[in-house]
C-alpha cells in the first residue's frame, strides 16, 4: 500500500483551504483586536478573494473531473459552480451582518469567523467525493449554523430556534450516519462512485435500500421538502435576520448540490431511480407537496421573515423538480444551478431589506410596519421590489429567467410535464404573497399605527444594492451566467 | 464465532430507541442523549461491517463520528445552556413562542 | 445464533412484567393517604436542610465543554499513528514493512498541520479568557 496522498493535492483543495485558513485569520482577530467593528468587512474581503480562486480555478480547469486526496475530493465545474454561489452568499452575509449586529449589538465577536466556517463545510459537501467528507462538511456547516441560529442569546426566540433546528438536524444527520454504515455493509465502501459502480450487485438488498433512503431523508431535511419541513418556519423566524438569509440561501443550496451530486452518482442505479418505489416517485410526490404547502402557508402569513420562510420551502418544491429531471434528462445540471445561484442572491437581499428595516429594540418584520416605506425610502423600497418580482417568477428579473428555463428544461420529459403545470399554478398563487409587501410599502398609508425608521448602515446598503443589481443583471442579460452554468458540468 | 448479526441488531435496537427517545420524551437533555445514542447505534454498526469485511475503513469513519458526536455535543449543551437562561426550562413543550 | 438468547428474552419478559404488575397492583389496592411530611424527599431522616438541587457554577460546563472538544482530538492520533509509516514513505512498502524509495516529511507535517489548528483554538480559547477561573 503506497501513500495515496501527494502534496499536489493541497494546491488542488486551494479554494477550501484558503476559505478555512482566513476562518482562522478572522477568528484570531477576533480573538486580539479589541473591538470588533472591523471583523465583517475583514470576513468579506477574504469572501472576494475565495470568489477569485475559485472563478480562477474554474476556468482553468481541464478535464471534466479531478480526483482530489485519492478520490475524498471531487473537482468538477459543478462542485466549483456552487463554491461560487457559497461565497457570494457568504459575503452579502457578512455584509448584511455587519450593520445587523452593530445595531442590535448581540454576536460575541466569533459571528463572522463561525459565519467563514459554515462555508468551509458548505464547499466540502460540494467537492465530497466520499460520505466522510459528506458527513464532515454536512456537520461543519450544520453545528456552525446551530450556532450562528442561537446567537443572539438575549432574544428568547433566538435561543429557542437553535434549539429546534439543532435538535431535529442532528436526528438527521443520526439517519444520515446510519444510513451511511448500512451502505458500507451492503457494498463495502464509503466512496460515492464505488458504491455506484457495485450497485446492480445490491437490487433489492435491503440494507442497500434501506441505507440510500435513510440518506435521502436527511437530504431531503436538510433543504426542508414538506414531511421534513417543521423546523423551518420557527427556525427562519427566530434566527438572526442576516442568518436567515444565509439559511434559506447557502444551506439549501449546500443541500441541493450534494442532492445532485447523489443524484448523478449512488441514486443512479436503475433500480433504485425508477418504478412505483424509486426515488424519482417519492421526489415527485415531496416536490409538489413542498411547493404547494410552503405557498398556500405562505399567503395567511403577516409576519415578513415568517413568510419568506415558507417561501423558502415552496422554492425547494421547485428546485425539487429540477433535480427530478436531471437523472431523466441526461444529467445537465445547469437549470438547477442557475436556479440556486439567483434565489440565493434574490433572498440574502430581501432578508437583508428586512434586517435593514429594523432598529435596536424595533425589528419592525410585520407587515403592518411597512406602510408608506415606499415615499419615505424609495430605494430600499425599489430594491424590495425587485427582489419580490424576483421571488415571485415576474419579468425582468433574475426569478422569471431561471424559473422559465428550469421549467422548459423540465418539460423535456413527459412524465413531468403535470409537475411542471402544477409548479405554474404554484407560481401564480405565490405572486399574490410577494406583492403583499409591495402593496404595504407604496400603497398603504400607515394612519397612526406604529411605523419603521430604518437603520443607517452603509455596509448593508452595499449588500443590498450588490444583490439588486445582480438580481436585475441576471433577469436582463442571463446569456453568460446560462452559459456558465451550462458548462458547470457534473464530472461523475 | 462470531456475533455480527447479534451486534447489527444490537445496534438497530439502540437506533430505534434513540428515535423513540427523540419523538417521545419532553425533556431536551434527555433528546440529545437519544440523538448521542443513535449516532453510537451508526458506529457499532460500522464496527460490525468492519470486522465482517476485515477491513478498517469502518473505523476510520467510527472515529469521525465519535468526533463530531463530541463537537455535536458541545454546540447542544452551549445551546440548551443559553436556552435554560432566558426560559428557566427545558422541557420541549414550553417552546411556543413561534405559532401561527 | 439468537435463538440461544431466548431464555434471556423470556427472563426480561417475565422480570419486566412482574415489576409493572407489582406496581399496578400496589396502585389498585394500596390505600393512598399523602401528607406534606411523606412527600418530602428522603434526607437521611431528618428534616430537609436545603433544595435539593444544587447550582453548579457555570464554570464547571465551560470547562466540561472545552475538555469535551479538545480530549476527543486525541482519537484522531490514533490512525495517524497508524499509518504514519505509509505516510511518510515515499514509494511503497515492501512485503516487510520496509520502505524502499526513501522518506518524506509528508506523515509528519500533516500532524503538524493538525496540531497547528488545535494550538489556534487553544489561543483563541485563552485569548477569549475561557480558561479563566474568575
Amino acid at each position: 500500500m503506497s501513500s495515496a496522498f501527494k502534496m499536489a493535492d493541497f494546491s488542488f483543495a486551494a479554494p477550501i483551504i484558503f476559505v478555512a485558513l482566513w476562518a482562522c485569520v478572522v477568528l484570531l482577530a477576533s480573538a486580539f483586536s479589541t473591538k470588533s467593528s472591523k471583523l465583517g468587512p475583514l470576513t468579506a474581503f477574504g469572501f472576494v478573494i475565495g470568489l477569485v480562486i475559485t472563478g480562477y480555478f474554474w476556468t482553468a480547469l481541464e478535464q471534466p473531473r479531478m480526483s482530489v486526496f485519492s478520490g475524498m475530493l471531487v473537482l468538477d465545474r459543478f462542485s466549483l459552480f456552487l463554491d461560487m454561489i457559497f461565497l457570494l452568499a457568504g459575503l452579502l452575509t457578512s455584509l448584511v451582518a455587519h450593520g445587523y449586529v452593530e445595531e442590535h449589538g448581540f454576536a460575541e465577536s466569533e459571528f463572522y469567523a463561525v459565519i467563514a466556517l459554515s462555508v468551509v463545510g458548505m464547499m466540502l459537501m460540494g467537492h465530497a467525493g466520499d460520505f466522510i467528507i459528506v458527513v464532515i462538511g454536512l456537520e461543519t456547516m450544520s453545528l456552525g449554523v446551530y450556532s450562528l441560529v442561537a446567537s443572539w442569546t438575549d432574544k428568547r426566540k433566538s435561543t429557542e430556534a437553535g434549539l429546534k433546528y439543532f435538535v431535529m438536524g442532528a436526528v438527521a444527520s443520526g439517519f444520515l450516519v446510519y444510513g451511511i454504515a448500512l451502505l458500507y455493509g451492503a457494498t463495502g465502501s464509503t466512496r460515492l462512485l464505488v458504491i455506484t459502480s457495485r450497485a446492480a450487485a445490491h437490487i433489492g438488498d435491503p440494507l442497500y435500500i434501506i441505507g440510500l433512503f435513510m440518506v435521502f431523508g436527511a437530504l431531503a431535511f436538510k433543504v426542508a421538502l414538506v414531511p421534513f419541513h417543521m423546523w423551518t418556519p420557527d427556525a427562519y423566524e427566530g434566527a438572526p435576520t442576516p442568518i436567515t438569509g444565509f439559511m434559506a440561501a447557502a444551506v439549501k443550496t449546500a443541500g441541493f448540490g450534494l442532492l445532485v451530486r447523489a443524484v448523478s452518482t449512488i441514486f443512479s442505479g436503475e433500480s433504485f431511480a425508477y418504478g412505483s418505489t424509486g426515488w424519482i416517485n417519492i421526489a415527485w410526490m415531496l416536490s409538489m407537496l413542498t411547493m404547494t404547502v410552503g405557498n398556500v402557508l405562505a399567503l395567511r402569513q403577516t409576519n415578513i421573515k415568517r413568510m419568506l420562510a415558507y417561501s423558502s420551502i415552496a422554492h425547494a418544491g421547485y428546485i425539487m423538480l429540477g433535480v427530478i429531471a436531471i437523472p431523466v434528462l441526461g444529467l445537465d445540471p445547469s437549470a438547477v444551478l442557475l436556479y440556486l445561484l439567483q434565489y440565493a442572491v434574490t433572498t440574502i437581499g430581501a432578508f437583508g431589506v428586512v434586517a435593514w428595516v429594523g432598529r435596536r429594540d424595533a425589528e419592525n418584520t410585520g407587515l403592518e410596519q411597512w406602510a408608506g416605506l415606499g415615499a419615505r425610502k424609495p430605494a430600499a423600497a425599489l430594491a424590495m421590489t425587485i427582489f419580490m418580482l424576483s421571488l415571485g417568477g415576474i419579468p425582468p428579473t433574475a426569478g422569471f429567467f431561471a424559473k422559465l428555463y428550469l421549467f422548459k428544461s423540465a418539460m423535456g420529459h413527459p412524465s413531468l410535464l403535470i409537475l411542471v403545470v402544477i409548479a405554474a399554478i404554484n407560481s401564480v398563487i405565490s405572486i399574490f404573497y410577494y406583492l403583499k409587501p409591495i402593496v404595504a410599502m407604496y400603497f398603504r398609508d400607515a394612519g397612526g399605527e406604529p411605523i419603521a425608521e430604518p437603520m443607517r448602515s452603509s455596509s448593508l446598503s452595499v449588500a443590498i444594492t450588490l444583490a439588486a443589481i445582480i438580481v436585475f443583471l441576471l433577469g436582463m442579460v442571463p446569456g453568460s451566467a446560462l452559459e456558465m452554468a451550462i458548462k458547470s458540468t457534473i464530472g461523475g | 464465532m462470531t456475533m455480527i448479526n447479534e451486534l447489527l441488531v444490537f445496534a438497530a435496537v439502540l437506533f430505534v430507541i434513540g428515535v423513540i427517545g427523540v419523538i417521545i420524551r419532553r425533556n431536551t437533555l434527555i433528546v440529545l442523549m437519544s440523538v448521542e445514542l443513535m449516532l453510537n447505534a451508526a458506529n457499532l454498526t460500522f464496527i460490525a461491517f468492519s470486522r465482517a469485511r476485515g477491513d478498517v475503513l469502518g473505523h476510520g469513519f467510527t472515529l469521525m463520528i465519535i468526533a463530531l458526536a463530541a463537537a455535536e455535543a458541545a454546540v447542544g449543551l452551549a445551546i440548551v445552556v443559553a436556552v435554560f437562561r432566558s426560559h428557566k426550562t427545558v422541557n420541549v413543550d414550553k417552546f411556543n413562542l413561534m405559532k401561527r | 445464533m439468537l435463538t440461544n438468547y431466548l431464555p434471556i428474552v423470556v427472563v426480561f419478559a417475565v422480570a419486566g412484567g412482574l415489576g409493572i404488575a407489582l406496581l399496578i397492583i400496589a396502585r389498585l389496592i394500596g390505600p393512598s393517604r399523602p401528607n406534606p411530611t411523606k412527600m418530602q424527599p428522603y434526607e437521611a431522616g431528618l428534616e430537609q436542610s436545603a433544595p435539593p438541587r444544587i447550582r453548579f457554577h457555570a464554570q464547571f460546563y465551560r470547562v466540561a465543554l472545552l475538555f469535551l472538544v479538545f480530549d476527543i482530538e486525541a482519537a484522531f492520533f490514533y490512525p495517524w499513528a497508524v499509518m504514519f509509516r505509509d505516510l511518510s514513505c515515499k514509494g511503497s512498502l515492501n512485503a516487510a514493512g520496509k520502505c524502499t524509495a526513501g522518506a518524506t516529511p509528508f506523515g509528519m507535517l500533516v500532524m503538524v498541520a493538525f496540531l497547528a489548528i488545535l494550538l489556534l483554538a487553544l489561543v483563541f480559547v485563552w485569548r477569549r479568557k475561557a480558561l479563566e477561573w474568575d
